[in-house]
């Protein structure tokens, strides 16, 4: 990546006059005080391979004049990228998001369907109907530009999360089941459970089970690490999510796993730890990742080198104009959400009930309660390695997020309490101070990315006082873990 | 074994039908001799010009066009060239168009329905003059609406499959079925144009009916046979974007070869899914 500017900087230092050929070329900057000249190897969307006389470079010749007998015509100035993906994520997702891009270039937007999963997308400008990019999509393309994906599983891909999606188990609208326990759905998911137990269904008559899976269950490798997933041989594997959720909508007997962007008419069904903690796939859980099977839609680059007009595309993706966009699509979006107090009873509640004979975690969650009683929690959630104070990945581009929205102002009448919390394993003391700690590690990243700032801020730790998930579990406790950022006035209470 | 999961191919409310109230709210442009200035203006809607009303040939020949609202949001149309009996005439609306042909009086009564609120209806004459109409203040904006539009020979249809093929609402197709505008809580197909030229089919989602919850998947589907295997299918797919604009895409499929007769080409991924969540 680096080289290539140098190489190019080295072009423009000594760049002597070439004899006139065919395929000259002399590419200017508009202010005048960039040169680049020789003969046109090649051009890829808006890359021009020149020939100077220090070697071949490569130039990003959007914005740049061109003159000589090789600058090729508006035709071939065409951007044109290829974009594979699955239909559902190219249709529900993409086409809405590069309409709306397009409406913000001031471009207009078409699409032609050549077959089912095979189309085009074209921008144009309005007035000259100059063709500006064309886009080919496609479910499988042989040297795709970009990638959507909801697994980001090249390494050698620079990939973005444009969006949020969640795994969910589906059954039909008519069967009664609405909560199933971790270890009763893995049961189930691997067959090993032939009919619904009437004690779930509340039916007199047994209904068989009959299992509609997508070809990846990868997303489950957050509930059981240790030991993945067999499904059963049984059950019917569907590449396209629309036909598994159509499926399981028409059979009461069905058991599903579809992205919760695509249960169509199908019912999710709420997911409790063995403890009976309970996490519905809501928006707002997914955002906060406290549901364990939130699943990213990521695009991904080929290659580093995209023409202007794809960079601003992905960038548009991520930009709070496309949030509201993304909304719409059933996709969870990335912009912060609120979660207000009173939405917050269910964790409440269980944490009270678990501290009925705890008299220090019951005064700890007094405290707590005080604390953020007047606020909103953000959706935004910081979460930890096993025992440490280590950011995991993820939490590490909240950071970003987070000091983004610190310095937009967005809180700039309130103050943000960073609150820490451990899961149950250690003693209690020692987990108290660690969740300080936690908080502590967050809000110095963020404050090192925001420098100066009258953003009023305060810390505390809770320690294990509030459990989300079930610490009986891994997934639990990696759940658990985390540093929750509120939002309260500042003259809120004291800690 | 559970029930196969089936598209609805619902009824196709034909526009075109007589109207029992075609005399009410008539219209606009009345001549009254070759040398008159044209009648009364119109007030144009705001953000589309309106096309300039023709002078009308001769006293006998005055055209009229009128639009009132009709169920759900359709548009009740009457036209009238008493002077072009048999003559081809062509109603647009936006990207939306359709061609009809006047009876022997020079009369068709259609319906019509509307893609979105932001577009006059315009009817083209056989002569080729245009007049503009304003659609009727009861244009519905939050209709839920996705059409499939083309010229010639018909090759795709337009599919709704709503809520699922679990979902127990049978009056829904027995009330299509009967070509009224179901009252039951789901959406209804209406073709427009009469097979003379330019052809579309509108699904219609009315806004009264989206207590319902769930997903209506849309798709195009084209039945290969002996007429159509081999063809190239080109149409205009329409559909109103979460924003209130239009979403337009073009069709250029080419069918598959004789061997395929009998098979049904179907487009699932032309359409976005509409998605309704209860209120």
């Amino acid at each position: 990546m680096l080289c290539r500017p140098l190489a190019f900087l080295l072009a423009l230092a000594a760049a002597p006059p070439l004899a006139a050929a065919e395929r000259d070329v002399r590419l200017t900057a508009p202010d005048g005080r960039l040169t680049v000249e020789g003969e046109l190897l090649g051009i890829e969307g808006e890359f021009f391979r020149v020939l100077t006389a220090d070697g071949a470079v490569t130039v990003d010749a959007g914005g740049l004049d061109c003159d000589g007998p090789g600058c090729p015509a508006g035709e071939e100035m065409q951007v044109t990228a290829a974009i594979a993906g699955p239909p559902d994520l190219l249709t529900e997702l993409l086409a809405p998001l590069m309409a709306g891009f397009a409406e913000a270039q001031g471009l207009a937007f078409s699409q032609t369907f050549r077959a089912d999963e095979r189309f085009t997308w074209d921008l144009t400008e309005p007035a000259t109907g100059r063709a500006v990019a064309r886009f080919d999509l496609g479910e499988i393309l042989a040297a795709p530009d970009l990638v959507v994906s909801r697994i980001a599983d090249d390494p050698g891909l620079l990939a973005d999360i444009i969006a949020l999606d969640a795994m969910v188990a589906v059954v039909a609208p008519d069967n009664p089941v609405a909560t199933m326990s971790t270890p009763t759905l893995r049961l189930m998911l691997e067959g090993r459970v032939a009919a619904w137990p009437t004690q779930l269904t509340g039916l007199a008559e047994t209904r068989s089970v009959t299992l509609h899976l997508p070809d990846d269950l990868s997303a489950f490798g957050r509930i059981w690490p240790y030991r993945p997933l067999a499904p059963a041989t049984t059950a019917t594997r569907h590449a396209d999510p629309n036909a598994l959720a159509d499926a399981v909508a028409a059979d009461p007997g069905a058991l599903g796993v579809v992205p919760l962007s695509r249960i169509g008419n199908a019912t999710p069904l709420v997911l409790a730890g063995p403890c009976g903690r309970v996490l519905p796939a809501t928006p707002m859980l997914v955002k906060a990742e406290d549901y364990p099977l939130t699943q990213p839609v990521y695009i991904e680059r080929a290659n580093a080198l995209q023409p202007r007009l794809v960079r601003d595309f992905i960038a548009y993706a991520q930009s709070p104009a496309a949030q509201a966009i993304i909304r719409r699509t059933g996709l969870v979006d990335q912009a912060i959400g609120r979660i207000p107090f009173s939405d917050q009873g269910d964790r409440l509640a269980s944490a009270i009930l678990a501290a009925e004979d705890d008299e220090a975690a019951g005064a700890e969650m007094r405290r707590m309660i005080r604390a953020v009683a007047a606020g909103e929690r953000l959706t935004l959630t910081f979460r930890f390695e096993d025992g440490e104070a280590q950011l995991d990945a993820p939490s590490r581009s909240n950071i970003r997020q987070l000091a983004d929205a610190i310095l937009s102002g967005d809180f700039k009448d309130s103050e943000l309490l960073f609150a820490g919390f451990t899961d149950s394993q250690g003693p209690a003391e020692a987990n108290l101070r660690l969740s300080l700690r936690r908080a502590e590690s967050v809000a110095d990243a963020v404050a090192r990315l925001i420098g100066d700032s009258d953003q009023r801020i305060a810390l505390d730790g809770f320690g294990e006082a509030l459990p989300m998930a079930c610490d009986d579990t891994h997934w639990g406790r990696e759940i658990n873990r985390r540093v929750e950022v509120w939002v309260r006035s500042p003259r809120g209470p004291a800690n | 074994m559970f029930p196969a999961t089936l598209p609805v191919r619902r009824f196709a409310y034909v526009a075109g039908v007589a109207l029992a109230a075609f005399a009410s709210g008539h219209f606009v442009q009345s001549g009254t001799g070759p040398a008159a200035a044209p009648a009364v203006a119109l007030p144009a809607p705001a953000p589309v010009p309106v096309p300039e009303i023709t002078v009308v040939p001769a006293p006998d020949c005055a055209r009229t066009a009128t639009v009132e609202s009709g169920l759900a949001g359709m548009l009740r149309v009457v036209l009238h060239a008493p002077c072009a009996p048999g003559a081809p005439v062509r109603v647009a609306q936006g990207a939306l168009v359709a061609d009809w042909t006047l009876d022997a009086e020079g009369t068709r009564h259609l319906s019509f329905v509307p893609m979105s609120t932001d577009h006059p209806l315009v009817v083209t004459w056989p002569d080729g003059t245009t007049s503009a109409r304003a659609l009727p203040e009861s244009a519905d904006a939050a209709t839920y609406r996705a059409a499939l539009a083309w010229d010639g020979p018909r090759l795709l249809s337009l599919d709704a499959e709503e809520f699922g093929a679990a979902s127990d609402r049978p009056g829904l197709i027995a009330a299509a079925a009967t070509g009224l505008v179901p009252q039951s809580g789901g959406g209804f197909l209406t073709v427009l144009g009469d097979g003379t030229g330019r052809m579309a089919e509108v699904y219609t989602f009315p806004a009264e009916a989206f207590r319902s919850q769930g997903v209506v998947r849309l798709s195009a589907s084209a039945p290969i046979t002996l007429a159509t295997c081999g063809r190239r299918a080109k149409a205009t797919a329409l559909q109103s974007d979460p924003f209130g604009g239009l979403m337009t895409s073009r069709v250029d499929v080419a069918l598959p070869d004789c061997d395929g007769i009998g098979q049904t080409l179907v487009l699932r991924n032309l359409f976005r899914d509409l998605r309704l969540a209860a209120h």
